[in-house]
C-alpha cells in the first residue's frame, strides 16, 4: 500500500487547514451559500436530507487496519456509530454536524486519509479492481497507476471547476472488474507486440441520465505518457465541454455531439504538444510507486493444505462459503476472501463502528493489516493463507459478515436513495431489504447463480442500475414512488446497458415484478445458463408479459 | 477596486473602454467582441497600449496570431465556477507564449487565487475591502503541488527524485 511522505502529510493537513477556514467564513457569513457549496464538495461534504454527509476517500478502495480503527472511532465520535461504503469504493458518514467536519478532517488526516475530491465538479478518486494485485489473470497491477493518479489529480489547479464530475477507472486484468466502460475516462492495461505496457484509453463513457459506453480514443498509449494524455483530455473537455445545462456536462455528451473522431484529433493534438514535457512519467517515478505494491513475502508451505481440504469436506456450511465467498489467488497456497456487506437484515453496503473494528483486528491477524473495498460495495481480505480460512470464517460468522452471496442475487448494489439522499426520488434500501424476503433459504439464494440486482433512488445511478442484470430506479410520479426496471445490464467486459421493461411500478408492485423476472429466469434457463444469457437468447419479451400480468392480477 | 500584482498593491494605469465608448489614447481594455470588430481602429491609434477583456465563451485560439500587438488579456469570471479561464489562460502563457500581463478578474473568489496564480495569472483586480494580507495568506494555503504550474514548472515526481539523489 502507497505510504505517505512528508509531501503527501503536508497537503492533506494543509488542506484540512483551509477547510476549517472556507467553513469558518461560511459560518460568519464571508462565504455566500453559493460560493461556499463547490468548495466544501471538493471536501466531500454535501447537505442532505436530515444531516450532511461527509464522503471519505478510500483511493482505488485501499484500506489498512490503523485507517479503519480511525474511521470506527469518527463513525462513533461524529456519527450514530455506522458507516456506509459506496460504489466509488469511499466511505460516507451521514450525520455528521457541520461544524465538526474540520475535526474530522484533522482526525483522517493523522492516519493518511482525506476527503478531497470526492464531490463536485472535479476529478474523483480513481477506482479499480479489487483484486488488484493477487488476480490469477492479471497483466500488471494498475495500482501503482491509480497513485499516479490520484496525486495528479489531487488539487489540480487546472481542473478544479470542470463542466462536471469526471470519473477515472483503471483495469490491469483481462477480466474488466472495475467497469471502465462506463466511465469518463477508462484505462485498460494492455502488452502491444514488443511485450511493452501501456493503455487502452476509453472516453465518454457514463451511466446517470444519459447512458453511453466510452469509445476507444487510444488504443495503445505508452505507460510514461499516462499524465499527459490525460491531461490533454482534460483540458480539451475543460474548454469545451458543455456548461449551459448541467444534464449535458458531462464529457460523454461532448463526445458524442463532437464525434470521437474530432474529439481523437483536438487530444492528439494538445497531447503531441506536451507530452515531452515535464510531466511525462520517468521509469524511477513507475518503479518508485510500483514498490509500494509488491505482494507481500508468501510463505508457501501451506500449499495443498491438508486441513483446509478437510475442513472444506467436513463443513458444508463453511464449503458454500468457501465456494461463493473465496477467490483463486495467483499464489495457491491463498485465497481471496470477500466480506460480505449485504446480510439480509443490513442495509446494503453498511458497516458498524463496532464491525469496524472487527474487521480490523481481522485484518491484522490474517491480512497483513489490509483491508479493501469493492464497487459492489463488499469488502476483500486480498491474501488469506488456506490454514487461516477457517478460523477467519468463523470470526466473520461471529460480526454477520459471512453471509455466502457474493456475486449472487443478494449481494445487490443499493444507493442510499430517500433514506439520506436529498436527490431521491424513492427508496432503495427497503426494496432491497423486501427482495432479500423472496428468498426462504440460502439455497434459494444460490440457485440463481450468477444474478446481479442493482437499485438507484434516481437518474443520478449512483446504484449502478444501468449495469445491473436487473435494474432498479426509483422515479418520481407526483410525489409518489415508482419504480423502472431494466434488464440486461452488465458492466464486465460484455458491457451492456439494461433495456427497459416497460411502464414503471408502484412501490407496492415492484418487488413482486422483480420476483415474476426470477420466475420466468428459472423456468427458461438452460441448465446453469446465468441470467444475462438466458435474457439474451429468449429477449424481453417473456419477462414482460409475466411481470405485467401478475401485477394486473394483483 | 484595486489591482495585486507580485504581491504589491499597485497603481491601474489601463483604462477600461465600454463598447459603445468612443476610442481613446492611451492604454485601454477593450472586450473580445470590440477587438474583433474595430482592430484596425484600435490599433491604429496614435498611442496606448492595447488590452482584451476576454470572457470564458470567447474563443482564446481566435487571438494566437494577434498577441504580439496585445499587452494584457483579463481573463473574466462571469461565474467564478466557469473554470474554462484557467485552461484559457494556460493556453495563452504556454502554448501561444503570451509575453503580456495576464489578468483576474469578475466574480472569482479568493480560493482560486492560488490556482490562478499556477496557470499563469499575473494580476488581479480585486474589491476595495480585500486585504493584502488576505491574498497573502490566500497564496499560502497549501504549498505542496503535485502537478506542474508557472510557479513550480517541475511536478513532485522529479522533485522528489531530486531531493533524494
Ligand atoms: S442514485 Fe440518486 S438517490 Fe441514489 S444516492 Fe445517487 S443521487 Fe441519491
Amino acid at each position: 500500500m502507497y505510504q505517505y511522505d512528508a509531501f503527501d502529510q503536508t497537503l492533506i493537513e494543509e488542506r484540512a487547514a483551509q477547510f476549517r477556514q472556507q467553513t469558518t467564513r461560511y459560518l460568519d457569513g464571508t462565504l455566500t451559500e453559493e460560493q461556499y457549496l463547490p468548495l466544501r464538495l471538493m471536501n466531500g461534504l454535501y447537505i442532505q436530507l436530515h444531516a450532511p454527509m461527509l464522503r471519505i476517500a478510500i483511493p482505488y478502495g485501499q484500506l489498512n487496519s490503523v485507517q479503519l480503527r480511525k474511521l470506527a472511532e469518527i463513525s462513533e465520535k461524529y456519527d450514530k456509530g455506522f458507516g456506509h461504503f459506496t460504489t466509488r469504493q469511499n466511505l460516507q458518514l451521514n450525520w455528521p454536524e457541520l461544524e465538526q467536519v474540520p475535526d474530522i478532517l484533522d482526525e483522517l488526516a493523522s492516519v493518511q486519509m482525506h476527503a478531497i475530491q470526492t464531490s463536485g465538479n472535479c476529478i474523483r478518486n480513481v477506482t479499480t479492481d479489487h483484486l488488484a494485485g493477487v488476480a490469477q489473470d492479471e497483466i500488471e497491477d494498475p495500482r501503482p497507476y491509480c497513485e499516479i493518479i490520484r496525486q495528479w489529480s489531487t488539487l489540480h489547479p487546472e481542473f478544479a471547476f470542470l463542466p462536471r464530475k469526471f470519473k477515472i477507472a483503471v483495469n490491469g486484468a483481462e477480466q474488466d472488474r472495475a467497469a471502465i466502460q462506463v466511465h469518463d475516462i477508462g484505462l485498460q492495461i494492455v502488452k502491444n507486440e514488443n511485450g511493452e505496457v501501456g493503455f487502452s484509453v476509453l472516453v465518454g463513457g457514463g451511466l446517470g441520465r444519459t447512458p453511453i459506453l466510452g469509445k476507444q480514443i487510444r488504443g495503445f498509449l505508452p505507460k510514461e505518457d499516462l499524465l499527459t494524455y490525460l491531461e490533454a483530455i482534460l483540458r480539451i473537455y475543460n474548454l469545451h465541454g458543455r456548461r449551459d445545462n448541467k444534464y449535458k456536462a458531462r464529457i460523454k455528451i461532448l463526445v458524442k455531439e463532437m464525434g470521437i473522431d474530432t474529439f481523437r484529433d483536438l487530444v492528439e493534438q494538445e497531447w503531441n504538444r506536451i507530452k515531452d514535457s515535464s510531466l511525462k512519467l520517468t521509469a524511477e517515478e513507475i518503479q518508485r510507486m510500483q514498490s509500494y505494491f509488491v505482494s507481500r513475502t508468501l510463505d508457501d508451505s501451506a500449499i495443498n493444505d491438508e486441513q483446509f481440504q478437510r475442513q472444506y469436506r467436513s463443513n458444508s456450511e463453511f464449503a458454500i462459503w468457501v465456494d461463493k465467498n473465496l477467490v483463486e489467488h495467483k499464489n495457491p497456497s491463498y485465497k481471496i476472501v470477500y466480506l460480505s456487506l449485504k446480510a439480509p437484515d443490513v442495509p446494503p453496503g453498511d458497516v458498524t463502528s463496532e464491525q469496524m473494528r472487527q474487521i480490523a483486528e481481522l485484518a491484522d491477524q490474517f491480512n497483513g493489516g489490509h483491508i479493501r473495498s469493492t464497487h459492489r460495495q463488499d469488502l476483500v481480505f486480498s491474501d488469506v493463507k488456506l490454514s487461516d480460512c477457517f478460523e477467519l470464517w468463523q470470526a466473520l460468522k461471529e460480526i454477520n459478515l459471512a453471509t455466502p452471496n457474493i456475486g449472487q442475487v443478494t449481494d445487490m448494489i443499493c444507493c442510499p436513495g430517500l433514506d439520506y439522499c436529498a436527490l431521491a426520488n424513492a427508496t432503495s434500501i427497503p426494496i432491497a431489504k423486501e427482495i432479500n424476503l423472496l428468498f426462504d433459504s440460502i439455497d434459494d439464494v444460490h440457485d440463481l447463480n450468477n444474478l446481479t440486482i442493482n437499485i438507484s433512488g434516481c437518474m443520478n445511478a449512483c446504484g449502478h442500475h444501468d449495469v445491473g442484470h436487473i435494474g432498479i430506479l426509483g422515479v418520481d410520479k407526483k410525489g409518489e414512488e415508482w419504480y423502472q426496471i431494466t434488464l440486461g445490464g452488465s458492466a464486465s467486459n460484455d458491457a451492456s446497458l439494461g433495456t427497459r421493461l416497460g411502464p414503471s411500478f408502484h412501490r407496492r408492485d415492484v418487488v413482486n415484478a422483480i420476483d415474476s423476472i426470477l420466475n420466468v429466469y428459472v423456468e427458461e434457463r438452460l441448465a446453469e445458463e446465468p441470467f444475462l444469457d438466458t435474457f439474451r437468447r429468449i429477449g424481453l419479451e417473456p419477462f414482460k408479459k409475466r411481470a405485467y400480468e401478475v401485477n394486473q392480477a394483483a | 477596486m484595486k489591482l495585486i500584482k507580485q504581491h504589491k498593491i499597485v497603481e491601474d494605469n489601463w483604462m477600461r473602454l465600454a463598447d459603445d465608448a468612443p476610442l481613446a489614447d492611451g492604454s485601454i481594455i477593450v472586450s473580445y467582441g470590440r477587438w474583433q470588430q474595430d482592430k484596425d481602429q484600435i490599433l491604429g491609434r496614435s498611442n496606448g497600449e492595447v488590452g482584451i477583456a476576454l470572457c470564458a465563451e470567447d474563443d482564446v485560439t481566435s487571438l494566437a496570431e494577434e498577441l504580439d500587438k496585445i499587452s494584457l488579456i483579463t481573463l473574466h469570471f462571469e461565474k467564478f465556477n466557469d473554470g474554462r479561464s484557467f485552461s484559457q489562460t494556460r493556453w495563452l502563457k504556454e502554448k501561444f507564449g503570451f509575453k503580456g500581463e495576464l489578468r483576474a478578474s469578475g466574480a472569482y473568489i479568493q480560493d482560486q487565487i492560488l490556482p490562478l496564480i499556477k496557470v499563469g495569472i499575473d494580476s488581479f483586480e480585486v474589491p476595495d475591502e480585500f486585504s493584502l494580507e488576505a491574498f497573502q495568506a490566500a497564496i499560502r494555503e497549501v504549498s505542496v503541488q503535485y502537478q506542474t504550474s508557472t510557479i513550480e514548472p517541475s511536478p513532485l515526481f522529479r522533485r522528489r527524485q531530486l531531493s533524494v539523489n
